[in-house]
């Protein structure tokens, strides 16, 4: 979409071009994303994060092809190695998956089948798709479960899924998704079940075996905690639209969608000290099918205006590459008469946050004393 | 650490709630058991927030569940304002229960799908309170209100029809509609998302302020127990590792395990660079065959021989903090070891 760095760039490895994907259920059309583009290099890592039902797992599932049922209405391009992912017959996807881009899924308990030993799970892509024998590919499996530091691997081989904690089964599903080399992984919230020792640890283990096999890998995510140090890029979902989209370092220093902002304040960080009052989002996600006029955050928003609720933004994007979507963005002189607007007004969803403002500018050491 | 030990306790004078030596044991197959809780030992004085965070399996719920009697203890006590709870007959122990109340994980799952939000915040008044019906109402009603929920929208209206945040409040109202002394609070938040986890916190801190509660707040995340809590425990295979004032514990851990976990937990800011080499093999080790002595020697970087041997017991290291390591990464008077 936008030269974004310096660094030289030919083809992106995905290109993904206003995708949308809408349900019609009973109540209505749902759209559960809509008009999505973005563009990822090889090698990159990706970071997609908004809160439930924003439409980042759909947006993945929907590049995979894995929305299945015939309520189901995709459209745009996903451009994967000059092939339409989203136009390619069913039988060629079987032959991309596990291959070209694999996937790891939130819940290790339910991604495995529970009645065949996990060696069995590992070496099947490797035996579909790299015809090795039977006693090669366990040799393969040995490997890549020794590779997701899973201790005793030989043994290991031999057990089921139920035998194995958490965090070993989610390595084990890492092992079958890295079992073909794939050039591209989706990471759907990996380590949202799990402890954080060992989220920390199955972070690592994709960070590195992403460097090691040159991979490029979207990871999804709720947790901007979990992007920070990791990602290169983030893209910031909101009802199903991208709001902002930049560099990792310019999402966190030079937020500018509102959103962003209000995710930010709202998570508890241990450097603030304890009873420090947090800084809610007003009010609710919309409803996807009835969704409000103008831009979809405006009736949460302590920044919105009259325009808000009529216009929609559009996606702009800065010569450095930063995608915003809002019209009062985060830091420039409009935003600011926007807040004392909206402060002298008495808009609750600016009250709301104004009441946490106020307490995160006492100074940071009362009640630190007695270290 | 892992250790057992009882310095960390306070003047049982000064306590609401205070448990001492609490084991819990699951028997499961071929004779062998599940050491759930071995030996944990706390208190919580009124109106203070006691954070108890570890990994799963840690054994922090059943801790938690152990102090309202859920069940009871294998061995240990529980005192409550001077009654020993493990003692009393179910009759007492039913109405001492109006005073202990519990919220649990799943906001979802812990209301009855069937029934409508004004039956189920009533629930607990149709057994222990007023019998007039016109009064009930009027308890549940404010009660809604007091967690945000418009009493006239929601009172005929089913869970399903309400989001995880929604759900989770009206558990807040129906754990308060007895008018309780302390709430267990079994990871409240864990299942919501950062915005509506930052709504149940800030209106947990109301609650506590206009009730005049004590909570006993149970978190895996270590930057959301240190917002609600005075005072955390971290827990290690159902052993106490530390407790402490909570600001001192994040500035200054004393154990091990507590720098592991402060060091895994995500750190929202790009700059804080992550060691993605560091990839840790090997698990917990079971509850069924803890490891001997500290039972976090197998994980601990800084395990030594005494480790195996011997296990730690808790040492004050400063004011109102103590840690059960034999050795912490801070400096402590050996003396200070039998002060018991």
């Amino acid at each position: 979409m936008n030269e974004a760095t310096t660094t030289a760039r030919d083809e992106p490895l995905l290109s993904v071009q206003d995708l949308r994907t809408h349900f019609s259920i009973n109540a209505g059309l749902l759209k559960a994303v809509d008009g999505v583009t973005f563009d990822l290099q090889a090698g990159q890592t990706l970071g997609i994060v908004g809160e439930s039902g924003s439409g980042k797992t759909v947006l993945s599932r929907s590049i995979m092809r894995l929305n299945l049922g015939n309520n189901v209405e995709t459209s745009g391009k996903a451009l994967f190695g000059g092939k339409d992912l989203l136009r390619l017959p069913m039988g060629q996807m079987t032959d991309i998956w596990g291959q070209e881009i694999a996937m790891v899924f939130q819940d290790p308990m339910t991604s495995l089948n529970p009645v065949v030993k996990i060696g069995r799970q590992v070496s099947e892509h490797v035996r579909k798709h790299l015809a090795v024998s039977k006693r090669e590919a366990r040799g393969l499996a040995v490997e890549l479960l020794k590779s997701v530091r899973i201790p005793e691997a030989e043994v290991a081989i031999d057990s089921f899924p139920h035998e194995l904690s958490g965090g070993m089964r989610q390595r084990v599903s890492i092992a079958i998704a890295l079992a073909c080399g794939p050039k591209l992984l989706f990471a759907d919230e990996p380590t949202t079940a799990l402890d954080v020792t060992v989220q920390h640890q199955i972070l690592n283990l994709l960070g590195l075996q992403q460097s090691e096999r040159d991979m490029a890998m979207v990871l999804v995510t709720h947790d901007l905690g979990v992007v920070a140090g990791r990602t290169d890029e983030i893209i910031v979902m909101y009802a199903g639209k991208i709001v902002e989209q930049s560099r990792t370092r310019q999402i966190f220093q030079n937020t500018s969608h509102p959103y962003t902002e209000a995710l930010l304040r709202s998570i508890p960080k241990t450097d603030q000290p304890s009873h420090t009052r947090l800084a809610a989002i007003a009010g609710r996600p919309p409803n996807l099918i009835t969704m409000p006029s103008g831009c979809s955050f405006s009736p949460r928003c302590p920044y919105a205006q009259e325009r808000c609720f009529e216009e929609e933004p559009p996606l702009t994007v800065t010569k450095e590459g930063h995608a915003t979507a809002c019209w009062y963005q985060v830091g420039t002189e409009a935003n600011r008469a926007a807040w004392d607007k909206n402060l002298a007004a008495g808009r609750p969803a600016t009250l709301a946050v104004a009441e946490g403002q106020v307490i995160d500018e006492v100074p940071l050491d009362i009640g630190a004393g007695g270290a | 650490m892992a250790g057992s030990g009882k310095a960390h306790l306070r003047d049982p004078g000064d306590v609401l709630m205070r448990a001492e030596d609490l084991v819990v044991e699951f028997p499961i197959s071929r004779g062998r058991v599940v050491n759930a809780v071995s030996g944990v030992s706390l208190d919580v004085k009124q109106g203070e927030t006691l954070g108890l965070v570890g990994e799963s399996g840690c054994g922090k719920s059943t801790t938690a569940k152990c102090l309202i009697q859920l069940p009871p203890p294998t061995s240990g006590t529980v005192s409550y304002h001077g009654t020993e709870l493990t003692s009393l007959d179910d009759e007492a122990l039913r109405k001492a229960r109006t005073d202990l109340q519990m919220i649990f994980q799943d906001p979802i799952s812990s209301l009855n799908p069937r029934r409508k939000i004004g039956d189920v915040v009533a629930e607990p008044l149709r057994v222990w309170g007023p019998r007039d019906s016109a009064e009930q109402t009027g308890l549940v009603d404010a009660m809604l209100e007091a967690v945000g929920i418009d009493p006239d929208v929601a009172r005929d209206k089913r869970p399903h029809e309400f989001s995880g945040g929604q759900c989770q409040r009206i558990s807040i109202a129906r754990a308060l509609v007895l008018n309780p002394q302390v709430i267990i609070c079994d990871e409240p938040v864990s299942a919501l998302d950062v915005s509506v986890q930052a709504q149940i916190l800030n209106m947990l801190e109301d609650l506590k302020s206009e009730y005049g509660l004590t909570l006993v707040f149970i978190a895996h995340d270590l930057a959301v127990v240190k917002n609600i809590s005075d005072r955390v425990a971290v827990m290690y295979l159902g052993k106490l590792c530390e407790v402490s004032e909570s600001n001192d514990l994040y500035a200054s851990p004393a154990h091990p395990y507590t720098e592991l976990l402060l060091g895994s937990s995500p750190v929202p800011d790009p700059s804080s660079e992550v060691d993605i080499t560091m990839v840790e093999e090997g698990d917990v080790p079971s509850p069924i065959d803890p490891p001997s002595g500290c039972r976090f020697r197998t994980r601990c970087a800084y395990a030594t021989e005494r480790c195996a041997q011997e296990e730690p017991m808790m040492r004050e290291v400063s004011q109102d903090h103590f840690v059960a390591c034999h050795h912490p990464l801070v400096s402590v008077a050996e003396t200070a070891e039998v002060s018991a």
